[in-house]
C-alpha cells in the first residue's frame, strides 16, 4: 500500500537541515503500523510527505501503487481527499460547525449533495457511537468525542490509509485505549493505518513499531501482540 | 452554491458586528456616489431649464457705437444694421442655416379696460425654430409664412400678458389693441422666465410696413450648422466682425460696434463646466467608496488570519487552493453587493424625495415663472446604477483578493499548527 524508496528531504531554513536520510519503507494493505522517534526524529516530516502534505527532495513514494511526486496544489489536494485520512493530536474540527457538517467536509470538497453527505456523516457517526452528538458543535464535546468525530472525518471518503498523529496525545489514558479500540476496529475492517506516537502502550497496541533515528530507520518491530497472532 | 452561501452565512453570523460595521463603509460609500452623482445632475437639469437656450446653436447680432475711429470715421459712431443684412451676412457665411432679423418696438397694448406697455418684435415665421421658441400645448401657433407674406396684424403674446391683459379670458381670436392698431392674437408661447418683461411677436413684415421707415433692423438672429468646438465658433465670430467691418465701415477687432453673441460658445463653456462637476464628484464618491473597499480588505484580512487553522484543517482533508480562494472572494463580493445594494437604494430613495419635494413646490409656486430653481430633477440615470453594480462586484473581488491569497499562500502544516 505505501512504498518509500530511498525517501530524502532537507529544509533550507538558514543552515540546511537534511531531516531524512534516505528512507525504505513498505507497509501492506491492512497493516496498522506505529512510527515512533525522539523530537528531531524526522517522524513528523516523514508524517507529512506520507499524508502529500509536503515535498520530498529524492526518491520515490508509491500510494495504492500511484507515484506521488511533484504535483501541483490541486492534484495534491485532491488525492489527499480521495485516498488519506488525517486524524490530528489536536482534532482540528471546525468550531462553528456541528458534529455532522464537520463529518461531511470532505464529501463537500468532492462535490457531493447536502443532503447525500449529511446522511452518510450520520451513519458514520454512529459507526463511532456518537449518532446521539450529531447536531453538536465541537466545544459541546470531550476530548474522547472530539476524536471520535475527526475519525469519523478521516473514514467519511473511504481513503486508502487513515494517518493519525499523536491522536492519543491530547487525551487521558482512559480515554486514549478507548480510541486505539476504534482505531483497532477500522483497521480490523481493512484500513491500513499509520500511527505516530510517542507513548510505548499506544504503539505497542499497534503490528509493527517503527523507530525513526536522526532521519534514518533505526530499527522495525515487530510487536509481541502481533507475534502471538 | 448553496453550499458556499451556507458555509459563508455561517462564517458572517459568527462576526455579525464586524460584518455590519464595515459592511456600512460600503453602503455609505455607495450612497454618497449616488448622492453626488444625482446631484450632479440635478443641478445640469436645473441649469439647462433656466438657461434653455444654451442647447440651441443660436447666434445673435446687436448694432453697438465704434470705440475706434476707422478710415477717417470718428469714433462713437452709432452702427445701423439694415434688412438687407439679413440676406447679405448669409451670402457671407455658409455656416448659416436659418436666420432672420427683428424689429422691436415698445408700444402700449390693451384689451377693454385692461392695458400694459410691451415690447413687440417683429420676426419672421423661421423664428420659432432659430430661438427654440415652444407654444404652450392647446393655445394656437406661432407666426407662419402666410402671415409673413400677407403683412397679416396677428400677435404672439406671453402666459404674462394673457393673465394680465384677458383676465381668464381665452385670448385666442380676440383683438388686442396696440396703439389703436388692432391685432389677432394667434398664440401663447412658452415663457421660461429668464428674462423679466418678455416680448409679443408679431410677423417682421407688418412690423417693418408699420414701424420702420427707416428699414433699421434691431438684431440679427441665425442658426449655424457645422461648427462644433470654441474655437471653431470664435473664429467664425471673428468672420462675421471682418465681414460686418467692411460693409458697415468699422474695425474688425472693435469689439463695442457690434455685439456678437454665440450661444454655442456659453454652451460649451457650461458643458465643460459640468463635466468638470460631474469628474469632481465621481473622484470624491468613488473617493469614498474606495475607502469602503479598502475596510472590507482589511477586515476579510484580519477574519483570514483568524481561520488559518480552520483553512489548514480544509487543506488537508482536500480543499483545492481555488475552493479557498472562491470561499473568501465570494464572502467579499457577498459583504460588498449585499450592504453596497442597501447603500444604492438608499441614494435612489434619497434623490427620488428630493425630486419630489422640488417638483412639488415648483407646482405650487408660480407655474408661469417655473424658472429661477437651480436645481431641478436630480435623478438616479440607468447607466449610473448599472456601473454602480459593476463597481460593487468588481470592489469585493478586489476586497476579497489579497486576503484570498494569504489564505491560500498557507500550507496545509503551518496552518494546522498555528493556534
Amino acid at each position: 500500500m505505501i512504498n518509500l524508496k530511498d525517501i530524502n528531504k532537507t529544509y533550507y531554513n538558514g543552515a540546511p537541515l537534511h531531516v531524512l536520510k534516505g528512507i525504505n519503507l513498505e507497509i501492506n494493505a491492512g497493516e496498522m503500523v506505529s512510527i515512533m522517534g525522539a523530537s528531531g526524529s524526522g517522524k513528523s516530516t516523514l508524517l507529512n510527505i506520507l499524508g502529500i502534505l509536503d515535498n520530498y527532495d529524492s526518491g520515490e513514494y508509491r500510494l495504492n501503487d500511484r507515484l506521488i511526486k511533484n504535483l501541483s496544489e490541486r492534484e495534491a489536494a485532491i488525492l489527499r481527499n480521495k485516498m488519506i485520512g488525517f486524524v490530528f493530536q489536536s482534532f482540528n474540527l471546525i468550531s462553528y460547525k456541528n458534529a455532522v457538517e464537520n463529518v461531511a467536509l470532505p464529501l463537500f470538497y468532492q462535490g457531493v449533495g447536502r443532503k447525500k453527505r449529511n446522511a452518510l456523516a450520520e451513519e458514520y457517526l454512529d459507526r463511532v457511537g456518537l449518532k446521539s452528538h450529531a447536531l453538536h458543535f465541537p466545544n459541546e464535546m470531550s476530548g474522547g468525542q472530539k476524536q471520535r468525530v475527526a475519525i469519523a472525518r478521516a473514514l467519511i471518503a473511504q481513503p486508502k490509509i487513515i494517518l493519525a498523529d499523536e491522536p492519543t496525545g491530547a487525551l487521558d489514558s482512559k480515554t486514549s485505549v478507548e480510541v486505539i479500540q476504534l482505531l483497532r476496529e477500522v483497521n480490523l475492517q481493512g484500513m491500513t493505518m499509520v500511527i505516530v506516537t510517542h507513548e510505548r502502550e499506544i504503539a505497542e497496541a499497534t503490528d509493527k513499531i517503527i523507530r525513526l533515528k536522526d532521519g534514518v530507520i533505526e530499527q522495525i518491530e515487530i510487536t509481541a501482540k502481533q507475534q502471538q497472532a | 452554491m448553496t453550499d458556499i452561501i451556507q458555509e459563508i452565512w455561517s462564517t458572517i453570523r459568527k462576526n455579525k458586528l464586524r460584518t455590519f460595521l464595515t459592511g456600512f463603509s460600503v453602503s455609505w460609500g455607495i450612497f454618497l456616489l449616488i448622492i453626488l452623482l444625482a446631484s450632479g445632475n440635478g443641478l445640469q437639469n436645473g441649469m439647462t431649464a433656466n438657461f434653455w437656450h444654451m442647447s440651441s446653436n443660436m447666434v445673435k447680432i446687436w448694432p453697438g457705437t465704434t470705440s475706434v475711429p476707422y478710415h477717417g470715421y470718428q469714433k462713437n459712431r452709432k452702427i445701423k444694421l439694415k434688412t438687407d443684412d439679413i440676406e447679405k451676412i448669409k451670402i457671407d457665411h455658409p455656416e448659416i442655416t436659418l436666420h432672420g432679423g427683428e424689429i422691436s418696438t415698445f408700444r402700449n397694448v390693451s384689451y377693454g379696460k385692461n392695458f400694459g406697455s410691451y415690447t413687440l418684435i417683429g420676426v419672421p415665421a423661421d423664428y420659432m425654430k432659430i430661438e427654440k421658441i415652444k407654444m404652450l400645448p392647446g393655445k394656437g401657433r406661432f407666426i407662419n409664412d402666410i402671415d409673413i407674406s400677407e403683412h397679416r396684424k396677428v400677435i404672439v403674446i406671453t402666459p404674462r400678458a394673457e393673465s394680465i391683459l384677458f383676465r381668464g379670458n381665452d385670448p385666442i381670436g380676440k383683438l388686442l389693441n396696440v396703439d389703436g392698431v388692432l391685432y389677432t392674437v394667434i398664440g401663447i408661447y412658452d415663457n421660461p422666465g429668464y428674462n423679466d418683461s418678455p416680448p409679443l411677436y408679431i410677423p417682421f413684415t407688418t412690423a417693418q410696413k408699420l414701424y420702420n421707415p427707416s428699414n433699421e433692423i434691431n438684431a440679427l438672429t441665425f442658426n449655424t450648422e457645422g461648427l462644433y468646438t470654441k474655437q471653431e465658433h470664435e473664429a467664425f465670430t471673428d468672420r462675421i466682425r471682418q465681414k460686418m467691418g467692411k460693409r458697415h465701415q468699422f474695425e474688425a477687432t472693435d469689439k463695442n460696434a457690434i455685439w456678437v453673441w454665440d450661444t454655442s460658445i456659453d454652451a460649451i463653456m457650461i458643458h465643460q463646466m459640468f463635466a468638470g462637476i460631474k469628474l469632481f464628484m465621481w473622484i470624491v464618491g468613488l473617493g469614498t467608496l474606495i475607502a469602503g473597499i479598502v475596510g472590507v480588505s482589511n477586515i476579510m484580512l484580519i477574519t483570514v488570519r483568524e481561520r488559518t487553522k480552520e483553512f489548514g484543517i480544509r487543506k488537508a482533508i482536500g480543499a483545492t487552493p481555488w475552493s479557498i480562494i472562491k470561499l473568501v472572494i465570494i464572502e467579499s463580493v457577498i459583504i460588498t453587493a449585499i450592504f453596497g445594494y442597501v447603500g444604492m437604494l438608499a441614494g435612489i430613495g434619497v434623490s427620488e424625495i428630493a425630486n419630489h419635494i422640488i417638483e412639488t413646490s415648483i407646482q405650487s409656486a408660480d407655474i408661469n415663472s417655473g424658472g429661477g430653481v437651480p436645481f431641478r430633477n436630480p435623478d438616479v440615470p440607468l447607466n449610473i446604477v448599472i456601473i454602480s453594480n459593476i463597481i460593487l462586484i468588481a470592489a469585493g473581488i478586489l476586497a476579497g483578493y489579497i486576503p484570498a491569497r494569504k489564505a491560500v499562500n498557507v500550507t496545509a502544516i503551518e496552518a494546522m499548527h498555528a493556534d
